[in-house]
């Protein structure tokens, strides 16, 4: 798209953008011309880079069908933006998956633009004359819808992460769970052990001493301590699988 | 570019994300709207020095892509409001 340049299109935006505002009030040239003629910053780049020449009629109607219509196009498009942005983030978010806020604002992003490009080519492929170029432009679409499939495959594949991550998360917390009840497990043994002990009769002990003083090795002596301990549920090494 | 080019282009671009609101963009989606709003020659660098200025001003974020290091912005509430507050006076 060429630029502007005409003496209103070379005015700060903030003036530009109430020039606009006036015309579409309705304002004619001949309250818009003094007013915009009599402020200084307009002067000033009236001087600067036109030799001081006043804002005419002729320029008014110019911008009129330039910059003004331009201006009012974007407006339009700035409320369809809007609702298509809404639109495009509550689809980022609708999968039902963990979506980051940024990464649904990102995805919404790319969403918009491409749905905004197909707005603007589908309006343009209408507004051309029958058999004029539309073979370029069908190309131009079908890369577009190509785009789309792939940011949806995007968005499927963020729903996949997040499910794996909820996966994830749910063992983690299954283990943490686990681990905690061994400990409980581990403590209760270690006090039945302490209080079977303290229940033990004297000649009972006299029986375990002289095994751990024996020469036996270790390993043996783990044995048959731990068969006159636990008579009944102890389980000889080839059975406990250690 | 002047220093009031760089001011418009400021403001353009705080303009373009607010009407997106909460979408966030990267600087070359913000440089192919704002190129086509400005009547100067701009290039990526301008547009992405005008974003972090607003981001100075808190009214425009930063929204880290988590799989790339591509940098998106999306306007704040208070960058809504500046902007909304600006075009009424």
């Amino acid at each position: 798209m060429s630029a502007r340049v005409g003496k209103i299109a070379r005015l700060p935006v903030a003036i530009r953008d109430e020039l606009n505002r006036r015309l579409l009030d309705g304002q004619p040239a001949s309250k818009i011309l003094p007013w915009l003629n009599g402020l200084e910053a307009v002067q000033k780049i009236l001087e600067e880079d036109h030799e001081g020449l006043r804002v005419t009629d002729q320029n008014l109607s110019d911008w009129r069908r330039g910059g003004y219509a331009d201006w009012l196009r974007r407006r339009e498009n700035v409320e369809r933006t809007r609702e298509l942005s809404k639109f495009s983030m509550e689809m980022a978010k609708a999968s039902g998956g963990n979506l980051t806020e940024g990464a649904a604002a990102i995805l919404s992003g790319k969403i918009l633009d491409v749905l905004e490009t197909l707005e603007n080519v589908t309006r343009e492929i209408n507004e051309m004359p029958a058999g004029d170029g539309l073979p370029s432009r069908a190309d131009e679409l079908l890369k577009l819808s190509q785009t789309l499939d792939s940011l949806t495959d995007s968005l499927s594949s963020l729903r996949a992460g997040d499910h794996s991550k909820q996966k994830l998360t749910q063992n983690q917390e299954k283990l943490a769970i686990m681990s905690q009840q061994l400990e409980i497990e581990l403590a209760r043994l270690r006090q039945q052990t302490a209080k079977y002990f303290m229940n033990l009769r004297a000649d009972e002990r006299e029986a375990l001493n002289a095994i751990a003083d024996s020469s036996l090795s270790n390993e043996d002596k783990l044995e048959q301590l731990g068969q006159k301990l636990f008579p009944l549920h102890w389980k000889p090494k080839s059975e406990r699988g250690l | 570019m002047t220093a009031d080019q760089k001011e418009e282009l400021r403001h353009i671009v705080l303009g373009i994300l607010v009407d997106r609101h909460p979408t966030a963009l990267s600087i070359k989606q913000v440089f192919h709207r704002a190129a086509m709003e400005v009547d100067f020659d701009i290039s990526g660098e301008e547009v992405g020095a005008a974003l972090e200025f607003q981001r100075g001003l808190n009214n425009v974020a930063l929204v880290p892509d988590d799989f790339g290091s591509t940098k998106y912005y999306s306007a704040t509430s208070h960058g809504v409001l500046v902007h909304e507050r600006r075009i009424k006076k």
